[in-house]
């Protein structure tokens, strides 16, 4: 870009194609202007239109593939959110499943679940967990998952404590999570190690929260979160 | 640019693609060229922003420099897409041909 009048159009395009042309288109205005071909008026007017065209088909070409791109996040977002709630329904029920903000987390085994504050969580180690809204209410014992007549009872088991009669059921998924049900209370979770026995109006709304041990410096531990400790 | 994309262009691909079909040319000689056949002069700017497309669609490509001017050279590629748009364009010139014939007679 030696001499006039490219030079100080060359800006007019885009960086790559100047990076590409700029040299030939210079040399041949050069050379139209040398062979009077065209006058530098005529010849500028020319450049600067092209340099207009192409800026634009730049910017239409970007804006495009910014398009495509977005458009491609979005969609991959969707998708990645579909799969996280299991949106897509493969081969199971889907519900809208979530941690309620205010309920304690707690964890046991694989297994990660919640109740509302009002709820007593205990562990009778290695029994299980569990967890009752009905007040001053005491567990007799940790190895069976008997509960109050009134109010809700959740227990998560060690899978196989009870008999798994889950064979042949077909399965839901919750919050990522294959669960078998037998239609009694009784939810199997082979893939957490676990099963959930849970009755009572808050039962189904809690173990739908039931989802792998996400816990900070829990998952896998025997138990942990607010669980209170008895005797076995 | 695909075919689409030359039918939906401007002629002057066209007037490029059947310049080189004659053999490759720099820039100036493509100029003369096309204004030799066509009456067509095109400008520095338009030519290499045809160039530019037609060289991305991968129907004409650059030869090395001779005395810092590329010659460019048809692809095949090039060949067929300009063969298929003159064809289109010749039957249309026949139709109409007839047609405006017709009409005046």
């Amino acid at each position: 870009m030696k001499s006039w009048p490219f030079r100080c159009l060359a800006k007019l395009y885009p960086k790559a194609w100047r990076e590409r042309y700029a040299d030939e288109v210079n040399d041949l205005s050069a050379e139209l202007l040398a062979a009077h071909e065209v006058t530098r008026p005529r010849l500028a007017l020319e450049l600067v239109r092209s340099g207009f065209a192409e800026r634009l088909h730049s910017l239409n070409r970007a804006r495009f593939v910014a398009a495509l791109s977005a458009s491609a996040a979005v969609v991959v977002l969707l998708v990645a959110a579909l799969l996280a709630t299991n949106g897509f329904g493969l081969g199971a029920t889907t519900s809208p499943r979530v941690t309620p903000v205010g309920w304690d987390s707690v964890g046991y085994r694989d297994a990660q679940v919640s109740f509302p504050p009002s709820f007593e969580t205990v562990t009778s180690m290695p029994g299980g967990i569990f967890s009752v809204d009905v007040p001053s209410w005491s567990f007799a014992s940790g190895e069976t998952c008997v509960g109050p007549s009134r109010g809700t009872v959740v227990c998560l088991l060690p899978l196989g404590q009870v008999s798994p009669a889950y064979t042949g059921e077909q399965p839901t998924v919750i919050n990522g999570v294959t669960v078998y049900r037998d239609g009694k209370g009784d939810y199997y979770a082979p893939s957490l190690h676990i099963e959930v026995t849970a009755s009572g109006p808050m039962a189904h709304r809690i173990v739908d929260t039931l989802t792998r041990n996400r816990i900070p410096g829990c998952a896998h531990a025997l138990s942990c979160g607010s669980i209170t400790m008895t005797e076995g | 640019m695909t075919m689409e994309g030359i039918r939906g262009s401007s002629d002057r691909s066209v007037l490029v693609l059947t310049s080189l079909a004659g053999g490759s040319k720099h820039g100036y000689a493509l100029i003369k060229d096309i204004e030799g056949f066509a009456g067509v002069k095109l400008g520095p700017g338009t030519l290499y922003g045809c160039l530019a497309k037609l060289e991305q669609a991968g129907l004409v490509e650059a030869l090395p420099a001779e005395e810092r001017r590329h010659p460019y050279r048809i692809t095949a590629s090039g060949l067929e897409a300009v063969k298929e748009r003159l064809t289109e364009s010749a039957r249309i010139a026949t139709v109409g041909l007839g047609r405006v014939a017709g009409a005046m007679s």
